[in-house]
């Protein structure tokens, strides 16, 4: 019953056929996100001129900043297998809270600025704590932390957002080194620190066998409660501090503010490439994420399409990383 | 454990009815539905009610919309439930929040609205507010006046739908259409919000279209879109005004930032709605229309609504 | 006791030169299999032999490359899960996935619930009563409105096969039935298989619990390497010609020499107790000893096990580590301790399945890869873990590869690996060769007397006798959550280990107290 010759040798071209494909599908699904990114640049450079100078660069450096530093913290939450919904909320608490201290001549930076992220860890360590030792959903703990710490920051300020604040606060969020934002460098800054915790310390390896298997983790040895707490406790730092850059950019701490940025920090979390189910996931891929619908909001302002539109495409670019994530998995 | 506490909040909401059922029938009870408490100019008009209602020994019962007409309406019908002796709304959608005036008609409860428009107004009792389109066109006159009648106007506007958003566009364009020389050539929704209009204002400056003045339908985008125009150095070739005189414009008036607001009495306004409210509810006839004029605020006659504290 | 041979006519199932490639790599070569109506047909071999992928055609979850399928002298092909089941082929898979929210009679009925007549909507007094005459036809007693998730493990079995016959199948494949279950509920099982063979319904019986196939089977078929080796009416073969077949090794060479020198004592528990789950618990281990726990399902043996390794708070009893007491409230403190636990479910509670070999293997000792007990030095990690793979030779493509894409074997080596590491003293394992195959077996076998000759103390919980007998000094019983008997290697017996476990005996206990 031996096969003709023919017959093996069609076989084998189309094995290295499927070879190749395979190739192209596995550097696809490791690279996918950024090679998007790259196309979505290209295309807009293209169509665009005004897209690829060097102010608008800058432009885009600072835009993305806040939405990036609280993707940081995002990622490790969504890979410890938990998510953050009270990262808007608590942004706003930080920021009147920070402002309120920010008058000219009232106290020194550090007053504020360390006060928001104080209000940013308290609230995440809450958060970490009754998800950790009482094992309630991170979803309800968090979305109970969303509404308080919300209403929190309107009975402090009575509703009216915090004005008049000093130069120097400002320059925090708005000012620039040179052709670099402040913004970008406190980006910079918490990515290079969060890649290096979550890739390179124990504490981050925990993260991801809390996110894997939390059963399996403690048999192992592991302190989930405390890696739990760590992580929302940093993740609330991450929204603290951005809601410091927020407030100083725009010179006022509102209330109001932050609404539905949880929301983007989760879809760039998402089109990283970092699965909700959690113990999956990298820094580098959210960087993307957030580039990429940075990067498209300010592309679409540039053609001036309307912000309707553009929340359609945020929409499609999220599912369609759902679909090309769940392609490659299989 | 559940049923306990949802006994225990059952019988404590009853015992706090009969409360209220004691309390009617002395006092005038008097239901306000606001469009947003987080909003600064809401939140203007809500104090002025409450010194009015203090003044006038009325009883407000005081809801906050929240920004959904949905809940406006809930609120209406909880209101009408209650027995209130009449219903104030601020409406937050001008089609939406319409549904709540004709609950009111249904129930006999005399309804006055307040500083927003619905589509069914005529319907209500009163209106109390200041023609939003008039708002618009006092703030595209004065850009013309400083322009000359010619040049190219960016517009940041408010939540689509919303009821002072579509006016104000009104006005505007109403202005507009008069001036030849004068053309649109960006607008788009900030959402009443300061960072979405900053960030709005760089990405339009970043496109290199020529853009020498800045209609922002209120001032939290305005002051958004001059820290934009500051921060890339274009004050002198750009004028930004907006409308609402919120303290921080009026401070940026006077430091020459924005050429300009449009300052709606809020105290006038909230003031009004309690006093119109409290006659209906004692059966008098009162006057529909109720307008409260927009006033232009330069730096000319700032000193009148602000002083430097 | 097998009566005579009923020459079966194999006039059912017919499969011939059946060959199939995954992504190149050929997993069946020119396979066959034959199966005639009432036979229970075993089909055996190592894991990666090709069984669950020949099965996995017949149920028509994959497609052949090559091949003839005959069902009752028709050739057929069969596409789709759906069209399997409309030929009478269903299929009972070793991961019981029911609707645990919903009824028995509502997972029985799945997909094909009797409705009103032309209406889509469902007539739950017919469902039932159809559901109550199949489980008294089958002489099963589970309440047809229990829901899944109420019912023990050997129950949901029983309503799976209740389904298959729901849908008129004339041939049932069962994967691994037993691994779950054993003792009484086995028996049941068995009862129900031929109670299926009288009305002529053909089982294909995967397993590799060789004592369950020679009792259970008419016929075996062994596999080896993707390639048909050879069918047996299982009267012709004796164990050592089965494993012979299977792998090439007799039995007996598959436990390397039982360790007999004695050192001196690790771990002692008194008294240890916890209130529903067991008491009295009392015992002493060595170093370089084997222990054996014996007992059906259920005596207490994992609980026991879980509260010495800190994973269940005791509520009285004494731990004693070389001499001295200690309290172990958490698997931290255990493993501090020098106690390592191998659990009986590794991909529940042994494995991080989203991660590489390399970080399952590494997670319990990662202090030991960094600087100031944070920062990891990747290179020495990667280089233990790399040594780990080739020391325990776990099969896999490199130190990357996702550990859910291992097989059962491999995957239990990583779990070792990762304890090991951490160089225990005590090692609890909990079934340590649970779902492998043979060859894998073998393997860690040879490891666990290994590590015993090394001086370390082995505690061994076991529900198949062979390895109790094949590896361990002393063996304990419990039931019911006490200890109801103690051996001495050299006066095992199986008969009276096996009357212990089940509540009887007399309870023999050795000088070790």
């Amino acid at each position: 019953m031996a096969r003709e010759p023919a017959k093996i040798e069609g076989r084998r071209s189309a094995e290295q056929a499927a070879e190749g494909w395979r190739g192209l599908a596995a550097f696809l699904s490791r690279y996918g996100i950024y090679c998007a990114f790259l196309l979505l640049a290209g295309l807009l450079s293209v169509f665009s001129p005004p897209f690829s100078t060097l102010s608008n660069v800058e432009n885009i450096l600072q835009q993305t900043s806040v939405n990036g530093i609280i993707a940081v913290g995002m990622t490790l939450v969504i890979i410890s297998g938990g998510i953050d919904l009270s990262a808007g909320s608590v942004l706003a608490l930080s920021a009147v809270m920070a402002a309120s201290f920010a008058h000219p001549g009232a106290h020194l930076l550090v007053v504020p600025v360390s006060l928001g992220v104080l209000v940013g860890v308290t609230s995440g360590t809450l958060n970490g704590l009754l998800i950790a030792k009482r094992r309630l959903a991170p979803f309800i703990v968090t979305l109970g932390m969303m509404t308080a710490a919300r209403g929190l920051a309107l009975v402090y300020t009575n509703g009216r957002p915090v004005i008049n604040l000093s130069d120097s606060y400002n320059r925090i969020g708005g000012g620039s080194a040179g052709d670099i934002p402040f913004a970008a460098l406190v980006f910079l800054g918490v990515v290079l620190v969060g890649a290096f915790i979550l890739h390179y310390t124990r504490f981050g390896r925990h993260v991801f066998a809390v996110g894997g298997n939390e059963l399996a983790a403690k048999v192992s040895g592991i302190n989930t409660e405390r890696v739990l707490v760590g992580v929302y406790a940093l993740a609330g730092a991450l929204s603290g501090l951005a809601g410091i850059v927020l407030s100083s950019r725009v010179m006022s701490g509102s209330p109001a503010t932050g609404q539905g940025y949880e929301l983007d920090a989760i879809a760039a979390v998402v089109i990283g490439g970092t699965s909700l189910s959690g113990g999956v996931g990298s820094i580098g891929g959210t960087i993307a994420g957030v580039f990429i619908i940075g990067v498209m909001n300010n592309g679409l302002d540039l053609l001036n399409v309307s912000s309707y539109w553009q929340q359609i495409a945020k929409g499609l670019i999220i599912i369609l990383a759902v679909l090309l994530d769940r392609k490659s998995k299989n | 454990m559940a049923g306990f506490a949802t006994a225990a909040t059952l019988l404590a909401a009853a015992f706090v009815a009969c409360r209220q059922r004691e309390g009617s029938g002395r006092r005038i009870t008097i239901g306000v539905s606001y469009q947003n408490l987080q909003n600064e100019f809401i939140i203007n008009i809500q104090d002025a009610m409450r010194a009015k209602a203090r003044d006038l020994g009325v009883e407000l019962i005081e809801a906050d919309g929240q920004g959904d007409a949905e809940a406006q309406i809930s609120q209406t019908e909880n209101f009408i439930a209650r027995g209130v002796d009449a219903i104030i709304l601020n409406p937050y959608d001008r089609e939406g929040s319409a549904h709540a005036v004709d609950l009111a008609v249904q129930a006999h409860k005399p309804i006055v609205v307040v500083n927003a428009i619905v589509s069914n107004l005529q319907k209500a009792d009163a209106y109390v507010g200041s023609e939003d389109a008039a708002a618009g066109r006092i703030a595209a006159t004065r850009i013309m006046e400083l322009l000359k009648g010619r040049g190219a106007i960016a517009v940041i506007h408010g939540p689509n739908g919303h009821s002072a958003e579509v006016q104000r566009s009104d006005g505007i364009r109403q202005v507009l259409a008069r001036f030849p020389g004068a053309t649109i050539v960006v607008e788009q929704t900030a959402n009443w919000d300061r960072a979405q209009a900053l960030t709005l204002m760089e990405n339009w400056l970043s496109s290199g279209r020529r853009i020498d003045a800045v209609i922002a339908q209120n001032d939290e985008m305005a002051l958004g879109a001059y820290k934009a125009i500051e921060a890339a150095g274009r004050q002198k070739e750009i004028i930004v005004i907006g409308i609402d005189a919120i303290p921080d414009a009026l401070r940026a008036i006077s430091e020459g930032k924005l050429v300009g607001t449009v300052f709606q009495d809020a105290s006038g306004q909230g003031a009004l709605a309690v006093e119109l409210a409290k006659r209906l509810a004692e059966g008098q006839k009162v006057k529909h229309d109720n307008d409260i004029p927009f006033q232009l605020v330069t730096r000319e006659n700032l000193a009148k609504f602000w002083s430097p504290k | 006791m097998r009566t005579a041979v009923e020459p079966f006519d194999g006039s059912l199932l017919q499969m011939e030169g059946i060959s199939k490639s995954f992504a190149g790599v050929p997993a069946l070569t020119d396979v066959r299999l034959t199966v005639g109506r009432g036979e229970v047909h075993a089909l055996m071999g190592e894991n990666g032999a090709g069984k669950s992928t020949l099965m996995r055609i017949l149920a028509g979850i994959c497609q052949k490359d090559e091949g003839t399928l005959r069902l009752r002298g028709a050739v057929v092909d069969i596409e789709s899960p759906e069209e399997a089941l409309r030929l009478g082929i269903s299929m009972i898979h070793q991961e019981l996935s029911p609707v645990r929210e919903m009824t028995v009679s509502e997972n029985i009925f799945l997909g094909k619930e009797p409705c009103y007549r032309l209406t889509g909507i469902v007539n739950p007094r017919k469902q039932r009563e159809l559901t109550v005459s199949l489980l008294r036809e089958m002489d099963i007693a589970v309440d047809p409105d229990a829901k899944m998730r109420e019912l023990s493990v050997a129950e949901m079995q029983m309503v799976e096969i209740v389904k298959a016959v729901s849908y008129d199948a004339e041939i049932i494949i069962m994967d691994e039935p037993t691994s779950a279950i054993t003792g009484r509920e086995v028996s049941r099982l068995f009862q129900l298989i031929n109670g299926l063979k009288a009305k002529g319904i053909a089982i294909i019986y995967i397993s590799h619990k060789i004592d369950e196939i020679f009792q259970i089977s008419d016929s075996i078929t062994v596999l080896r390497d993707g390639r048909y080796i050879d069918t047996r009416p299982v009267a012709e073969l004796d164990r050592d010609g089965l494993v012979r077949l299977m792998v090439g090794r007799k039995i007996s060479e598959l436990f390397s020499r039982v360790n007999l020198s004695k050192g001196p004592v690790s771990v002692e528990v008194d008294g240890l107790a916890k209130r529903g789950l067991f008491r009295d618990i009392r015992f002493k281990a060595r170093k370089g000893e084997v222990l054996g726990l014996a007992g059906l399902m259920g005596a207490g043996r994992t609980e026991t096990m879980e509260t010495l390794f800190g994973i269940r708070r005791a509520d009285a009893g004494v731990v004693r580590i070389d001499g001295r007491q200690v309290r172990i409230l958490s698997p931290a403190d255990a493993i501090r301790c020098g106690i390592a636990l191998i659990t009986e479910d590794r991909q529940l509670k042994g494995l991080n399945l989203k991660a590489s070999i390399r970080d399952n293997i590494t997670l319990v000792s990662l202090r030991r890869f960094c600087i100031f007990g944070q920062i990891l030095k990747l290179k020495k990690e990667n280089r233990a873990a790399d040594a780990e793979i080739e020391k325990l030779r776990i099969r896999c493509r490199g130190r990357s590869q996702l550990v859910g894409t291992l097989s059962g074997g491999n995957q239990q080596k990583v779990v070792l690996a990762k304890w090991l590491l951490n160089d225990p003293q005590i090692i609890i394992l909990d079934e340590p060769t649970r779902g492998i195959d043979i060859g894998a077996k073998a393997e860690i076998y040879s490891i666990i007397a290994q590590l015993a000759a090394q001086g370390r103390t082995i505690i061994m919980i076991s529900s198949e006798m062979e390895e109790i007998i094949g590896l361990c000094n002393r063996v304990i019983v419990l039931y019911h959550g006490r200890i109801a008997g103690e051996f001495e290697r050299g006066s095992f017996d199986q008969e009276d280990i096996i009357k212990a476990a089940m509540g009887g005996g007399n309870g023999a206990r050795t000088g070790e107290n």
